[in-house]
């Protein structure tokens, strides 16, 4: 009845893209979980499959049907299929994963089936919800899915969907940015394949403070995603209605694409173990009103807990529903997955220090694969105050640029606020890193020297993002303003063949050095200023940039500081709004010394022939004043080797292989284990046996200990031995408790020994053989049951048979001194390696030192 | 086989006693010193693998039936396999004690799976011995959260409240290891592959535990 009073929509037969156009409002449904709960099914109706509410459009499909039918009755404008957890992903957790199609489909035809009987004009909303999988995770399980993989399975379930008749795809309750993208990919593909009209809706879940699960804010998930061709964004699920104002209020200001909004019925409460959702239909649907009214969200719905009353009381509601006509801000292009640059800053600093060009530091670290420090100096210019951080791993002595810059990537995606710009030549590089990062990243850079422009543009307009174009072309680099101009032109030009907008370019015009004085280059730095003015004038929604430090290329430290501070500063004022800078030395003009300035500005506007030749010779008059390289190691008083013995035993691992980078100069590996590291760890073990530490703190100096070998065996000769003995290790036959044996494990191996691993259930011969092989000095052998702990005594007698003598280590829970003698002498002979009870790791290793 | 149920860990999670992790999994001690910091850090890493659990997508799967049983004497007979299990005497206590009138007792086993295996596989490559250390004892004390919440599912399907006893194999009141074998074979456990029954009798994977729980 009160759908007739929507006369718009109930008089044409608009479609859903029609009525978002229209700035009308669309009344979805509400929750399923609680109505299929109404139902009072048995195990049995999900075919034993508890919590597979999918599995029913094969089960039931009139109790689905039912559902669809009920909030039709109440009002909805479109249904939601039930397929939330529908995707291959989900279904392999209940080992269904063949049956995405035909579930999928069917959930689409259930809803289709439902509208026809109900009669009228809805809309079918192809429900997905998350894979559960964490893309952007640096965890070794959730995060190995790939961007491609999450592509593929929601185009997967897309086509189905799609085949079976929906309207609308949405993706729901999001809660992941990176597996967002991939998902609208996979959509985009499926319904790109169908040919047909289907609106994609895109909704994150987000918490009270309108922060996404790994703390992507609302207003960084619209930055990233609005330019990949979604129609609706929005969000769902998570609070009540009342939670999501301030977030709403945000996503209303900066979402260029239609919004939408299914709250929750309130704030879950526990109730007997399960949560519970008591929110009034009219509290409910009153909220809900004022966000279409107040901030012009056009698609409106429920999620959790939310019930037919509670849409029916939002269609009582849509005569008086006008979504509001909003007021767009345009934010700057660029976003991490955890903040988007604010929207004036001029200029924004790009760092760039993490350039395998451009500084020697990060080139050596990027050789040794150190990521932690890298994410040190990462974070170094962050705090120094860059917007966005370069990176550049392209080397001539490596291959695996891509791998490098994915990898780094993942790991500085959600450890810095800045977003990325992804510095390389190469298409495949950039698009390996494009679909490991979850923000919205720069990518610098094309040029017209070459081809490979036509395979980087694409990548810009699908994944939606801007790119830095040099002014370059088949004849070189441009060095009037002319040239600069006209390679501008034909970058945009060519731009438009791609579908891009001038706002996904940013040009840079170039800049020369000045300190080579040739007659040629002496105006370059007009030419450049002069460029940007005419490029801002003519395509005012172009971006800027400029590698400003190229000026003063050649000349000393001091000298490039101020001529690349003086120089940004002309630049900015000619219009440049993106610097590619050391944060360091972004410091306020004011603050150089005046003469200085003033002849860097001579020298840059090349106001007379001895310009070069008079600020080089300032400089040279000149006190070097103390660098904070010289005060920072004023305070650190301890020697290199107590600051890597202290970081050990403190547990920590970045700035370590600097130090050990340091100390090789002068110590040799072996020497270094020998005198820094093992005491290190000796003195982990004294402070745990006091009981100063505790167990797995251990565990952490032992993954420092580990790094720092693993760097010092790089530099040592594998022909020598440098290991005081090899044990083999095993949790015996029957037994398959390993925690004992591997903490072992942990600790003997970070104490200089080798040690074989056999694992558990491990037969006698196995062990025996082994140790005969490996030329064991021990054997160390773990067991938790007194039934299992016989092995222990059927392996001494085995030793005994082979007529060896290799001591014997027995520990675990079952194990004591009088066990170990009894199984010391099989049938009466006393074993000639003897058998020693070891009561936990450190024993053990006691034991060890004893017998080499 | 026998009933087999995929269980949710969402639900599972809250009855992890989060003491027994820190004290005898993780070995918190009594010190007064740093216990602030090492609470922090416990409770943050709990949190952690808990996040970590429940988006892995790792489901908990029980095995479970129910069977007729008489006693005589100290020795429970299930009634149609003829099988006997003798208990101990302790106190003046024994399981057989625990038969109702009903005789009715049900047998489960529940398990975390392969599931584990591989996210413990790529801590050991990864050489995350601390995060390893931790996994494994949140693991063990998962899988006691996991027997207890099914438990409960078995009270649940008898309608009963707080009544029904469970019993683990390995405890003095229920010492023999061997009739594991006998719980196996009832339970038709050869017919999956997530738990295998050793010839010492424990299970593997160690994330496993067996139970007897009486009607």
């Amino acid at each position: 009845m009160e759908i007739s009073n929507n006369l718009v929509y109930s008089l044409s037969m608009l479609s859903y893209r029609d009525l978002l156009n229209t700035n009308q409002v669309i009344l979805l449904d509400g929750g399923m979980g609680t109505l299929i709960q109404g139902y009072d099914l048995t195990i049995n109706d999900f075919e034993g499959l508890e919590g597979l509410n999918e599995i029913l459009n094969l089960t039931h499909p009139e109790i689905i049907k039912a559902i669809h039918t009920e909030y039709l009755k109440a009002g909805s404008m479109a249904i939601e299929t039930n397929s939330f957890g529908g995707s291959r992903i989900k279904l392999t957790e209940y080992d269904r994963g063949d049956d995405v199609y035909c579930i999928n489909k069917r959930a689409a035809e259930i809803a289709r089936e439902a509208i026809a009987d109900f009669g009228g004009h809805h809309f079918v909303v192809g429900s997905m919800g998350p894979t559960g999988k964490l893309p952007s995770s640096t965890d070794p399980v959730l995060g190995r899915v790939t961007f491609d993989e999450i592509a593929q399975v929601f185009g997967e379930q897309a086509t189905a969907l799609i085949d079976g008749g929906v309207d609308v795809l949405l993706l729901e309750t999001q809660h992941d940015i990176l597996e967002v993208k991939a998902a609208i990919m996979g959509c985009q593909q499926a319904i790109a394949t169908s040919g047909k009209d289907i609106v994609l809706q895109v909704q994150m879940t987000v918490d009270q403070n309108g922060v996404m699960l790994y703390g992507t804010d609302i207003i960084s998930a619209v930055n990233i995603i609005k330019d990949l061709g979604v129609d609706v964004i929005g969000i769902n699920c998570s609070t009540g209605p009342a939670e999501m104002m301030t977030t709403l209020t945000k996503l209303s200001s900066v979402c260029p694409c239609a919004l939408s909004v299914l709250p929750n019925a309130g704030m879950p409460h526990n109730e007997l173990g399960k949560a519970t959702y008591s929110l009034e239909p009219e509290v409910f649907s009153t909220l809900v009103a004022r966000f279409v009214n107040e901030l012009g969200i056009q698609v409106i719905g429920g999620c959790c807990g939310t019930q037919p009353a509670h849409i029916a009381a939002l269609a009582k509601l849509l005569p008086s529903l006008k979504p509001a006509k909003r007021r767009i801000n345009i934010l700057p292009p660029f976003s991490s997955p955890i903040a988007t640059l604010p929207s004036k800053k001029l200029p924004y600093i790009i760092g760039e220090r993490l350039n395998a060009q451009g500084s020697k530091k990060a080139k050596i670290l990027m050789m040794a694969n150190d990521y932690p420090t890298l994410l040190d100096m990462a974070k170094d210019q962050v705090g120094l105050g860059a917007d966005l951080l370069d990176l550049c791993f392209a080397m001539t002595e490596r291959s695996d640029e891509k791998e490098q810059l994915s990898t780094f990537t993942n790991l500085v995606a959600y450890a810095v606020s800045t977003p990325l710009s992804f510095d390389s030549t190469e298409p495949d590089v950039l698009q390996a890193a494009i679909k490991r990062y979850a923000g919205r990243p720069l990518i610098n850079s094309i040029n017209l020297e070459n081809d490979k422009y036509k395979s980087i543009l694409p990548l810009v307009k699908q994944f939606g993002l801007t790119t830095i174009a040099l002014s370059i072309d088949e004849k070189g680099m441009a060095r009037t303003t002319t040239e600069k101009l006209a390679i501008t032109e034909r970058i945009v030009n060519i731009s438009k063949i791609y579908s891009l907008r001038e706002d996904q370019l940013m040009i840079d015009p170039l800049t020369f050095t000045l300190a080579t004085g040739e007659e040629e280059f002496r105006s370059s730095a007009l030419e450049t200023l002069e460029a940007i003015r005419q490029i801002k004038k003519k395509y005012p929604s172009i971006h800027i940039t400029l590698g400003v430090s190229n000026i003063s290329f050649g000349l000393k430290p001091p000298a490039r500081k101020i001529l690349n501070r003086v120089y940004l500063d002309h630049a900015v004022k000619a219009g440049l709004d993106f610097a590619i800078f050391h944060a360091a030395e972004y410091i306020p003009i004011s603050m150089l010394p005046a003469h200085l300035v003033a002849l860097a500005n001579d020298l840059i506007l090349n106001t007379h022939g001895s310009a070069l030749i008079d600020y080089i010779t300032a400089f040279e008059n000149l006190t070097p004043a103390p660098s904070l390289k010289g005060k920072a190691l004023l305070i650190e008083k301890r020697s290199i080797p107590e600051q890597i013995q202290s970081q050990i035993i403190e547990r920590r691992r970045e700035g370590l292989i600097p130090l050990l980078e340091t100390l090789k100069e002068s110590m040799s590996p072996p020497d270094i284990i020998n005198t820094v590291l093992l005491p290190a760890m000796k003195e982990v073990g004294n402070r745990m046996e006091s009981g100063e530490i505790i167990l797995p703190f251990v565990l952490e100096s032992a993954e420092v200990m580990r790094a720092a070998m693993t760097y010092l065996e790089g530099f040592m000769d594998k022909t020598k031995s440098h290991i005081k003995g090899t044990v083999v290790l095993a949790t015996v036959f029957g037994d398959v408790h390993d925690i004992g044996k591997n903490l072992v494990k942990t600790i003997i191996s970070n104490n200089g020994y080798r040690v074989i691993d056999l694992g558990k259930q491990v037969p006698v011969n196995d062990i025996v053989s082994c140790a005969i092989a490996e030329k064991a000095d021990a054997i160390a052998l773990s067991a938790l049951l007194v039934t299992t702990s016989k092995q222990m005594g059927a392996v001494v007698e085995a030793l005994q048979k082979e007529a060896l003598n290799i001591p014997v280590l027995v520990g675990g829970a079952a194990i004591n001194e009088t066990f170990a003698q009894f199984i010391s002498s099989p049938n009466g002979v006393n074993y000639k390696g003897g058998v020693h009870y070891a009561k936990d790791a450190f024993s053990g290793l006691r034991i060890l030192e004893g017998l080499m | 086989m026998a009933k087999t149920r995929r269980l949710d860990l969402k639900n599972v999670i809250p009855l992890i006693f989060k003491q027994s992790v820190f004290s005898m999994a993780w070995g918190m001690n009594k010190r007064k010193q740093g216990r602030d910091e090492v609470l922090t850090k416990f409770n943050a890493i709990f949190d952690y693998l808990s996040q970590f659990i429940l988006h892995s997508g790792i489901k908990g799967i029980a095995y479970f039936d129910t069977f007729k049983v008489h006693s005589k004497g100290d020795t429970l007979i299930f009634n149609d396999s003829g099988i006997e299990w003798s208990f101990p005497r302790i106190r003046n206590r024994c399981l057989t004690d625990s038969i109702a009138e009903r005789g009715e007792i049900a047998l489960q086993v529940v398990t975390l799976g392969h599931s584990l295996e591989t996210m413990i596989a790529q801590f050991e490559l990864e050489e995350k011995y601390s995060m390893l250390f931790y996994l494994h004892g949140y693991s063990v004390w998962l899988t006691e959260a996991l027997a207890k919440y099914h438990h409960r599912l078995i009270r649940g399907d008898w309608m009963e409240q707080g009544q029904a006893e469970r019993y683990s194999f390995g405890y003095p009141l229920c010492p023999d290891l061997k009739m594991q074998k006998d719980l196996f074979h009832l339970l038709k456990m050869e017919n999956q592959n997530e738990v295998t029954l050793l010839p010492s009798f424990m299970m593997m994977p160690e994330q496993s535990t067996s139970a007897i729980v009486f009607r």
